[in-house]
């Protein structure tokens, strides 16, 4: 009897440790640490006159202080362009420490190393930086006019212009019968993990080698970078994520400035250095995103079928393009969504701001383009007075039109194929789980009370599950327990509950007595993130591929010393079998032991192993060629492509007219992210998803004024919802298996945000009556719009 | 490292700087200035020195390169240092110039930098005093009757307190202005 671990609601093994505070955090890393703050730009945009530390020195504690001009070599050069692109014709990419100009509040300037932080703080507050400033471009609309410039060699402030197009869509709009055009906008916002950044490092003198804990999406990232920049050797630069409380995106930098210079500091002072992010420096110099403003053109037929679609839009980079142009790739990619295009362009300019930097966050682009999309297609039901869901039934791509190619370049630079889904059948299940063809009585009873109801619903692929590719390392230790290891990092998704179930099942263990490490360069050195929905994806099939390797050794081994066929072997309960003769086997453990032909006698189990060793042939050496001692393997997962998960989403609201208040009073989700590993978990990326697409689409928003300043960059005046704001939705579950990879599955890490603004957008401009072109909207915004549609 | 800055002090601060002994009670941390036996010009200097959380004993010597710059060489547990000390001929302005390696060499160059406009700064003010001894509040010079001779070393008062606190990272600086002086009137009795 086998037990089944795929697919259980298996209990998350990380809460233990997170729930009961025993996780290790980076701050709980390097108690003796010296501690470092930052001296960050008050400015938007200005040059820097001077640095005068004088009175810095006063601080007793004080270290050092470093500027740009303290950083040797490679260290002084502007930051890696982490994805170049050939229409990326402007990248810029800021230096670790500013070099006598500051392109946004928060940009580094200085930094302090003292005996610990406060002192760090202390020394900062007293180091004088003279300024001479500059005009600041804030915002998309003075970017585009640029009247003034970010860079000033860069004109227009265009980092990039991007066309990509299938068909011939203007001709196609041109030709329609049906033809609206309008705009459409998205403001910026932020991850806002409950844990900002860290960053702790060691250099230790006598083994010569760099030890970094830094809390982020890609160690493998940090140190490919740290060592290329240092000139170390790779095996010299450790790299370990620790706990880490969410990134949402944000964490994937690397480098971040911070991720070299604490380094650096603690080689040169042959001290353990550290610096933890406070809150405000997390607003200031933690990436953001999302701000976006779009045209739409849009052609369809009497039936609502669209017939051609032409977008363009301006995407806001913030002062620095590290991550190139992923953001408005993605966006101009998945706008397309789950439906049928036969015609469809997309261009899009890529803008500096004096604002911090933009990369992405969970969704990365997708809710802007689900937004136009999702409206776009609201637009042509209310145009033919068709129902909303109709219109997109009559415009989804069918099951059997598998795999479906759009002649585009997704954002792995490989083509844009959605490998499969059922789109028609999510639709009817949304449908079922929110009451959409009852709604019209609920509607009109409502109204008889006063109540204002509406009703959305918004619809999204997403490609999730980006190579190039992830490892996995599974090793049987000699007393049973299966130790496994993969370089992508963990932000609390639960990577080492699935992983262990992907293992259990391989491999015919209990998933408790599977170790899963992620994200520590020690145990797995090749790998590239977690990011893009990837990690169970990438990961698990690599786990998977290295645990079947694992079971075939083990199986020939144990074949050999039971003197039975392979074929004829099972493992269950951690004991390799003849097949249904439980009494004819040998315990995993046991296995390990032989496996290694030096068998000290540490152990019950290697003393009850050498009963099977068998008596050695002299004229074979004790490890046969093509072999290795060890019960373990290594093996690699990469895709083709990308695999597309899918979704729907649909809201009822109540809105107020008198407060503009709005109030979520049902939430449905159905989700196709193919098998399940763990159905608990996905639901949890779906709960966490959800909050933080109400949070993007009614209370959070980063309120630049014209100058530059971030005017609500604390917790204070960041609107994060509690959880009596947010809805818990219903949630029901497709599981339709991808061809791409061994286990069929898709990713779900991003899903749950992608179309909240547009879902809500829908609901609320069903039940206000009001036009909603923009997101997020606040209370006083709704109040206006219903109060200048009353007026006209 | 390079680093430029103002100082400003009457003619006699630079003056007073040229006797070892009021160098010695100006210099805060300082444990010996011994004038080279050679007549040379040079100076040995034993001082304590505190930059940021660097501290420790530094000895070296300030020779005179010409007659508006010194050269400060020396190391120490704080590290290794070897500047170019230039004054401008209206002794308005002082660049220091040359490397500094070790603890010193870790603290950042615009630490360094302002630590050694204020050594400049508060021995040129300590110094300035002593055409006016009595001046108050001011540090008294060691209790020395007379000038000492050539090849004497002139022990210093030592630093406390604040006076630890406090950077006085450049003895180089101190010292380097004191030769200065010294080099100029020496170059002026050769014209005389």
């Amino acid at each position: 009897m086998t037990t089944q671990w795929f697919g259980e609601r298996v209990e998350r093994r990380e809460d233990q440790r997170l729930l009961t505070g025993a996780g290790r955090f980076l701050d709980d890393a390097g108690h003796d640490a010296l501690g470092v703050a930052f001296v960050r730009s008050p400015h938007a945009h200005a040059r820097i006159t001077g640095i005068d530390v004088a009175d810095a020195l006063d601080v007793d504690g004080l270290v050092a202080v470093y500027t740009w001009d303290d950083l040797p070599g490679r260290l002084a050069d502007p930051l890696p362009l982490l994805i170049p692109h050939p229409d990326l014709t402007h990248p810029r990419t800021q230096h670790a420490l500013a070099r006598g100009e500051v392109n946004h509040v928060g940009e580094p300037v200085a930094m302090v190393v003292a005996d610990d932080r406060y002192l760090a703080e202390d020394a900062a507050d007293r180091i004088v930086v003279g300024y001479e400033p500059l005009p600041a471009v804030v915002g998309i609309g003075p970017a585009r006019s640029a009247e003034h410039l970010v860079h000033a060699d860069v004109p227009g402030n265009v980092a990039a212009v991007t066309t990509q197009e299938l068909g011939d869509a203007r001709a196609a709009i041109a030709a329609a019968p049906h033809v609206l055009e309008f705009d459409l906008a998205m403001e910026r916002s932020l991850s806002s993990p409950l844990e900002g950044r860290g960053v702790h490092a060691r250099w230790d003198a006598d083994d010569q080698r760099l030890r970094i804990r830094t809390s982020t999406q890609t160690s493998t990232g940090v140190r490919a970078a740290v060592a290329s920049i240092f000139g170390l050797p790779d095996v010299a630069v450790e790299v370990i994520t620790p706990d880490v409380g969410g990134g949402f995106g944000t964490k994937v930098v690397h480098p971040y400035p911070e991720e070299v210079l604490v380094p650096w500091a603690a080689r040169t002072l042959g001290r353990e250095v550290k610096w933890v992010e406070d809150r405000y420096e997390h607003f200031v110099s933690a990436t953001h995103e999302r701000g976006q403003e779009h045209h739409v053109r849009v052609g369809f037929d009497d039936d609502g079928v669209i017939l051609g679609l032409d977008v363009e839009f301006w995407h806001d980079t913030g002062a620095y393009t590290p991550y190139g142009i992923v953001l408005p790739i993605i966006t101009a990619t998945q706008l397309p969504g789950p439906y049928r295009h036969r015609h469809y362009r997309v261009t899009f300019t890529s803008l500096y701001t004096n604002t911090v930097t933009c990369t992405p966050y969970r969704g990365a682009g997708r809710p802007q383009g689900c937004f136009v999309m999702e409206r776009t297609v609201d637009r042509i039901g209310e145009e033919l007075g068709l129902d909303r869901a109709e219109v997109r039934r009559r415009n989804l791509i069918g099951p059997d039109e598998f795999p479906y190619d759009f002649g585009m370049v997704f954002q792995d630079g490989r083509p844009l194929i959605y490998d499969s889904g059922n789109y028609p059948a999510v639709l009817e299940g949304v449908k079922d789980l929110v009451g959409w063809d009852g709604f019209a009585a609920e509607r009109e009873a409502a109204a008889a009370e006063g109540r204002r109801l509406g009703i959305g619903l918004a619809c999204y692929v997403e490609g999730t599950g980006v190579g190039p590719y992830e490892g996995g390392h599974v090793h049987v230790e000699t007393n049973g327990r299966v130790m496994v290891a993969t370089g992508l990092t963990s932000q609390g998704q639960g990577h080492e509950t699935v992983f262990a179930q992907i293992v259990a099942d391989e491999l015919g263990v209990d998933a408790a007595d599977v170790y899963v490490t992620t994200g520590d360069t020690r145990r797995f050195p090749y790998a590239v993130g977690t990011y893009a929905s990837r990690a169970a994806v990438m990961s698990g099939n690599a786990i998977a591929l290295a645990a079947r390797q694992v079971r075939a050794k083990a199986i020939r081994i144990a074949a050999e010393a039971l003197e039975a066929a392979p074929e004829d072997l099972e493992i269950a309960s951690g004991v390799v079998q003849v097949r249904g003769t439980p009494s004819r086997g040998i315990p995993l453990a046991q296995v390990a032991v032989l496996s290694n032909p030096l068998r000290y006698a540490f152990s019950k189990e290697a003393q009850a192993a050498t009963q099977f060793a068998s008596p050695p042939d002299p004229e074979v050496p004790p490890v046969p060629e093509d072999d290795e001692p060890g019960l373990e393997a290594r093996d690699y997962y990469s895709p083709v492509r990308s695999t597309f998960a899918a979704g729907m989403h649909a809201a009822v609201v109540e809105v107020d007219p008198d407060t503009g208040e709005v109030d979520v009073l049902r939430y449905a989700v159905v989700h196709d992210c193919g098998p399940l590993i763990n159905p608990m978990i996905v639901e949890g990326q779906i709960h966490g998803g959800v909050a933080q697409g109400v949070a993007g689409a009614l209370y959070e928003r980063l309120a630049y004024d014209a100058a530059g300043n971030l005017a609500n960059a604390s917790f204070m005046d960041f609107l994060m919802p509690y959880l009596s704001e947010v809805p818990t939705p219903e949630i029901g579950h497709l599981e339709t298996p991808s061809p791409l990879n061994p286990l069929g599955i898709k990713g779900a890490g991003e899903a749950g945000v992608i179309p909240g603004s547009a879902c809500l957008a829908a609901a609320i401009e069903d039940a206000a009556g009001v036009r909603i072109d923009r997101m997020p909207i606040s209370p006083p915004e709704l109040w206006a719009l219903i109060g200048e549609e009353a007026g006209t | 490292m390079r680093a430029t800055f103002p100082v400003s002090a009457p003619p006699d601060a630079w003056a007073a700087l040229t006797d070892p002994l009021r160098l010695a009670a100006a210099l805060p941390g300082c444990r010996s200035v011994t004038p080279d036996a050679d007549g040379d010009g040079a100076l040995h200097v034993v001082t304590e020195v505190a930059v940021a959380s660097v501290r420790g004993l530094w000895a070296g010597t300030v020779a005179p390169v010409d007659a508006d710059a010194v050269r400060v060489r020396g190391s120490g547990a704080p590290g290794g240092v070897d500047l170019v000390v230039r004054a401008d001929a209206a002794r308005t302005m002082i660049t220091v110039e040359g490397t500094v390696d070790g603890p010193l060499g870790t603290v950042g160059s615009t630490v360094l930098a302002a630590a050694l406009r204020r050594t400049a700064e508060d021995l040129l003010a300590a110094a300035a005093p002593a055409s006016s001894p009595d001046a108050p509040g001011q540090p008294h010079p060691p209790a020395v009757a007379a000038g000492p001779a050539v090849g004497a070393t002139v022990p210093a008062p030592r630093a406390v307190g604040a006076g630890r606190r406090r950077v006085i990272a450049a003895t180089a600086v101190g010292a380097a202005v004191t030769v200065i002086a010294a080099g100029r009137r020496r170059m002026r009795r050769r014209a005389g």
